[in-house]
């Protein structure tokens, strides 16, 4: 087959179709009346921040979300919502970041689950083996799907997804940030088998942040920022850069507090810290009162550092080193040694749910309010008072149980618990993820006003808004190294995410087809 | 593998569903309450049923098997608060009161003491052991120590019933302190302290806060695999302490002693508002839950019931405390 | 950054390393069985000819059918304690009914199995419908159940009818019709759990119930049955020990919950469910069963036999870590 012939916008009507799409969570406005068109037989690239409203756009057409008002259109026929099998049935398949795989079956079973081809006596594993067989071949793979699923590597285990797909003969496949587990050899397989879809006439929507990626792979590229459609544009004629500023150029808001900052001696020093296979060669340093950023791309390590720091992975070389001491290996100890982490998950590593905001802000630092390890149930409410009040928590009421508190509000309390260990540096991890923005702004004071006290702070975010407002420096990691350390004076967006973006190019030639027999 | 959920976008649930929402207050009120109103309820029934329940001698039986039942029952629920399960204590209460009709007083009365003692820190530790550092399921690992325990204690008295008790372990069962019997007397204080040292101390909150929730608790700070063992070892020497006082006022040692202790003390707990997914509930909700496991098999007994409706009930009781402990919590995460 | 090459895809001598990995607890399992005729036989040549051996086919029923059932419950996602009193139930129930009524021995069986299903679908529903954890709801069944033996009799009952003895003792040839019947079952057992849609959605279920119901596949439905079928294979194995001792005994099926979970358990069966083969658990009854035939000829006591099944349970347990579900 010959590639196909570039495309024509308006001479082809569109194989999927997003019509005025929005929707709302609890007062966030995700999808804002987002508007694109996908053509048969392209690969459209789908690119915008954290929190630009992709995601939410795939579990809607995963059918896992329901549209507030709009429509989703495939191929004429409109939804006003999907269920997963009325998108089954439409042709739509997604492939998730996180595999949706029984490891202890094999390719074959997983391919055709809940499906699986008949012989003469019961179910016939030849057949499912063979019908594999030739899903894989059209994808251009030999792999054996005999194999068992939880032997596979991570590329081959998204071959299988998308064999899925092809056995639900789906139509457009969602290739929800593919590449972040992918190796380059890997990527090179990936593409070759994303360009044999193409030309059985199949659309691909691949989100993604390398933009490097989309420029090679995809024909056309839409841009969404903060909920809303931004562009649609042939790939060809746009350029990196304009993208970028597409996807982040934004007026600047009155969210952060004033800086001044004044770092003092050096409180935090990472040399050469290594943790397999996820972080490499890792040196920062973070001074007293400074506020250092880490940015980079989604798994670019920098959950992994954070977690590395009070001993929740497992370091193969390096030294921490808190105001030269060395650190211990566990949370517990690395916050009496004056080392705090806030979580990047809240609901399942920040907070207890169940339990008052008082047992949650008083749980890391018992040993306080006790005496001969009785607790003092006048000193926690004394500390529960005080902190409720210092940090503005809504609710004021202590007893109240924590998870009927709002995100904004949790997220107070998981800081406060920390914070009031008088910590000598705090690392956050996401500090305001799922944090509505007038909690946002009063979480940036009391970040502002702790690195004031001389606390350091290294904060990492996928939010560059939030970097660019509050840190001093911006240390950027990109695939588990450190890409860039940038002084807030140098520090954009775009220097942020160019720092951030692998640069390396893969062949963009797609894999040839097989000969036929 | 699950689908991948960005933890920050959790939406509000999509439908209200107010009939929904007033289920699950009833369940949640009978989760706290079922308990004691059952128990009430009973109470009451027999009042007017079967008034000889209230008889000083019987009334006595009921306190004696409350006390027994009870202690076995604080131990559970600590176990129960870590989010596990311990299967082994009948074994430990059966071995325990072989171990103690084995000495007839004397000095070596504190020997054997130290020996049930040491028996029962050593079922804890294997348990704990197996569930924190092996990462065993805990029904799993404590049935297995239960197999090998109550195996053990068969081979080793070679499946007779065994003798009678001897007099100080009478004595405990029988004396009593200003017309208190002393069992209870027992349960009442170690029923104190438990509750003291669970809602008051820091090894108390640490309990509490495994339970609720692991991941956060290490997070935190909290040695949790430590916690867990100490559950177990804590479960372990209660079951030894229920085994004596067991032994103490039947007046005789029963090989068989206790082979209902395993249910008994869980669906006390249970329907005691203790939640079996952990992190939840109280020593008096499941002092509560043996109240009403112990007057509900004894009211069979006094209304002439054939003594297979005992087994019928404790099981029923079960099934039923399980039953509004899982809707609660489904319902509490709005499950569908 | 480490560069991970791209394995070239493995050639069939790899993969075939591969199978004997995830098989090797099974064959692991089929080599001590052979390793223990070995031992009976040099203990005693009475032991390695084919009464005996028959003899242990025919012991190896009652195990065998539990497990079964077990196994399809466990490799849904569940585990069943309840099994063991359902057997007493029933197998009580059958002799009580044959031996106080003239209804038909033949419906009196069947009313046993249907029995044993209901039994199970209730199990399953509380399970599935409102969420209960399944040791905890069967356990409460298995307290339910003992109560209803007890309230059908507190003693031996009265002896079974002559035909009875003939579904223990008929023998085709040199087997047991029952055990070729067994044979017949297993057979069943595994292509059910192997050749049939039902089956592979079972190891769906207990692999993961989310990727299951996202494959449009009856989460609950499917667990449901698993636990139906427990409980008839349960009370096949209730009245198959009313023909074994000929008269009701009140401790009938005593703790097959435990042998049955420790069957499948050391026949490879994850106990977290989705994996596991039927033909280790095979292998597995039948080593429990001869390692019973090897203590008693030694006349070690059945308690102490319990003793040692368990001390190597908990060794097996702790050794062998399994692959949780964190």
């Amino acid at each position: 087959m010959s590639s196909p012939a570039p495309f024509d916008e308006h001479a082809v009507t569109p194989l999927l179709e997003v019509r005025d799409v929005s929707k709302s969570f609890a007062g966030v406005q995700a999808l804002d009346h987002v508007d694109f068109a996908v053509l048969s037989g392209e690969i459209h690239a789908l690119v915008g921040e954290n929190g630009a409203g992709k995601s939410t756009l795939v579990k809607m057409f995963a059918g896992a979300y329901v549209p507030d008002s709009g429509a989703i259109v495939v191929d004429g026929a409109s939804y006003s919502a999907l269920t997963p099998q009325t998108a089954r049935k439409a042709g739509i398949a997604v492939v998730h970041q996180e595999f949706n795989l029984l490891m202890d079956m094999t390719v074959a079973e997983n391919v055709f689950l809940g499906a699986l081809p008949k012989g003469r006596f019961g179910l016939s594993p030849a057949k499912a083996v063979r019908r594999a067989r030739e899903l894989l071949d059209r994808l251009g793979s030999d792999l054996d799907p005999r194999r068992y699923v939880s032997e596979l590597s991570v590329v081959e285990q998204q071959l299988v997804e998308i064999a899925k797909a092809l056995a639900a003969d789906a139509r457009i496949i969602i290739m929800d940030e593919p590449s972040t587990v992918l190796s380059p050899e890997e990527l090179i397989v990936l593409y070759g088998v994303l360009h044999r879809l193409r030309q059985e006439g199949r659309s691909i929507i691949y989100i993604s942040h390398r933009l490097s990626e989309v420029f090679e792979l995809a024909q056309r590229v839409t841009v969404l920022k903060d909920g809303r459609f931004v562009s649609s544009d042939v790939t060809s004629e746009v350029t990196e850069d304009e993208l970028i500023r597409r996807m982040v150029g934004r007026p600047v808001n009155e969210l952060f507090p004033h800086r001044t900052s004044a770092p003092g001696a050096p409180a935090l020093e990472v040399i050469g810290l290594e943790v397999a296979k996820k972080l490499f060669d890792i040196s920062l340093t973070v001074r007293a009162g400074e506020i250092v950023g880490l940015a980079g791309l989604g798994g670019s390590g920098r959950t992994t550092l954070a977690r590395a720091l009070v001993g929740l992975e497992r370091v193969s070389s390096g030294t921490i080193t808190l105001e030269g001491a060395q650190l211990p290996h566990s949370p517990g100890a690395c916050a009496r040694a004056g080392l705090v982490m806030v979580p990047e998950d809240r609901k399942a590593h920040g907070i207890v749910a169940g339990h008052s905001v008082t047992d949650n802000l008083s749980l890391p630092s018992l040993g306080r309010f006790a005496s001969l390890s009785v607790l003092s149930p006048r000193r926690q409410d004394e500390m529960a008072k005080r902190l409720v009040e210092r940090f503005g928590v809504r609710p004021a009421r202590p007893k109240v149980a924590i998870e009927n508190l709002s995100g904004g509000n949790q997220q107070k309390v998981v800081l406060a618990k920390w914070f009031d260990m008088s910590p000598k540096v705090v690392v956050l991890d996401e500090p305001t993820r799922g944090v509505d923005v007038g909690a946002k702004s009063e979480i940036y004071s009391i970040i502002e006003e702790l690195s004031g006290t001389g606390v350091g702070v290294l904060m990492a975010s996928s939010d560059l808004t939030e970097l660019l407002g509050t840190c001093d420096r911006i240390i950027v990691l990109r695939e588990g190294a450190v890409a860039a350390d940038l002084p807030r004076s140098e520090a954009t967006e775009e220097s942020i995410l160019r720092a951030a973006t692998p640069t390396r190019s893969v062949a963009s030639e797609p894999a040839p087809a097989k000969e036929p027999a | 593998m699950t689908i991948a959920t960005n933890a920050a976008q959790t939406p509000a649930t999509e439908q209200t569903a107010p009939r929904r929402h007033r289920a699950a207050r009833v369940v949640d009120w009978l989760s706290r309450y079922s308990a004691i109103s059952t128990t009430a309820l009973l109470l009451v029934l027999a009042a007017v049923l079967t008034p000889s329940f209230y008889d000083g001698g019987n009334l006595r039986t009921v306190i004696l098997q409350t006390s027994a039942l009870g202690i076995v029952v604080l131990g559970q629920t600590v176990v129960l608060l870590v989010r596990g399960i311990d299967m082994s204590v009948s074994a430990i209460v059966a071995i325990t009161g072989v171990a103690a009709a084995s000495n007839k007083g004397g000095e070596s009365l504190w020997l054997t003491l130290g020996l049930v003692i040491l028996i029962g820190i050593v079922v804890g530790v294997v348990n704990g052991l197996l569930i924190t550092w092996r990462k065993v399921p805990p029904f799993i690992a404590t049935f297995i120590v239960f197999i090998v325990a109550s195996g053990g204690l068969l081979a080793y008295t070679r499946g007779q019933t065994s003798g009678s008790a001897p007099a100080w372990l009478r004595n405990l069962g029988s004396g009593s302190i200003s017309g208190l019997p002393l069992p209870f007397i027992v349960w009442i204080v170690m029923g104190a302290v438990l509750l003291f040292v669970l809602k008051r101390t820091i090894w108390g909150r640490h309990v509490y806060s495994v339970g609720a929730a692991p991941e956060a608790s290490r997070h935190a700070g909290v040695p949790v695999a430590l916690v867990t063992l100490s559950a177990y070892v804590l479960c372990a020497l209660c079951a030894v302490v229920g085994g004596l006082v067991y032994s103490g006022y039947l007046g005789y040692v029963d090989r068989n002693l206790g082979t209902n202790i395993n249910l008994n003390s869980i669906a006390a707990a249970i329907v005691g508002g203790v939640a079996f997914s952990g992190g939840r509930g109280s020593v008096v909700g499941a002092a509560v839950g043996a109240v009403l496991l112990t007057v509900l098999t004894n009211i069979v007994v006094v209304a002439n019931l054939p003594i297979y409706w005992q087994l019928i009930a404790q099981g029923m009781v079960l099934i039923f405390a399980v039953t509004i402990s899982g809707l609660r919590d489904r319902w509490a995460r709005n499950l569908p | 950054m480490t560069s991970t090459t791209i394995q070239k895809s493995p050639r069939r001598l790899e993969i075939s390393a591969a199978r004997l990995r995830r098989h090797g607890p099974v064959i692991f399992v089929y080599a001590l069985v052979v390793v223990l005729y070995i031992v009976a036989c040099s203990l005693s040549p009475a032991l390695g000819q084919w009464s005996n051996l028959s003899e242990i086919l025919r012991q190896s029923i009652v195990l065998g059918l539990v497990t079964i059932g077990q196994v399809y419950v466990l490799l849904g996602g569940g585990i069943d304690m309840s099994v063991g009193m359902t057997a007493r139930v029933v197998g009580l129930g059958v002799a009580v009914t044959m031996g106080s009524t003239s209804i038909p021995p033949f419906l009196v069986i069947i009313g046993g199995l249907v029995a044993g299903a209901v039994v199970g679908l209730i199990n399953g529903l509380f399970i599935t419908r409102i969420g209960a954890a399944p040791f905890i709801v069967t356990l409460g069944m298995m307290g339910v159940l003992s109560g209803v033996a007890l309230a059908i009799t507190d003693g031996p009952t009265d002896v079974v009818p002559d035909f009875f003895f003939t579904i223990y003792d008929a023998t085709l040839g040199p087997l047991p019709i029952a055990v070729i019947a067994m044979a017949v079952l297993w057979a069943v057992a595994w292509f059910v759990l192997n050749r049939t849609s039902f089956g592979r959605n079972v190891y769906a279920v207990g692999g993961s119930a989310s990727v299951a119901r996202l494959a449009a596949i009856r989460v609950h439905r499917t667990q449901v049955w698993t636990y139906a079928a427990a409980g008839v294979l349960a009370a096949i194995a209730g009245i198959f020990l009313l023909a074994r001792s000929g008269v009701g005994d009140p401790t009938l099926g005593q703790g097959l919950e435990f042998s049955s979970i420790v069957a499948a358990a050391i026949g490879g069966v994850s106990l977290y469910g989705g994996r596991g083969s039927i033909v280790g658990a095979l292998g597995a009854v039948l080593l429990v069963t001869m390692s019973g035939n090897i203590f008693d000829f030694l006349h070690v006591s059945g308690y102490f036999q319990q003793l040692v099944l368990g001390i190597i349970v908990l060794i097996g347990v702790s050794v062998y870590r399994t692959r949780g579900r964190q």
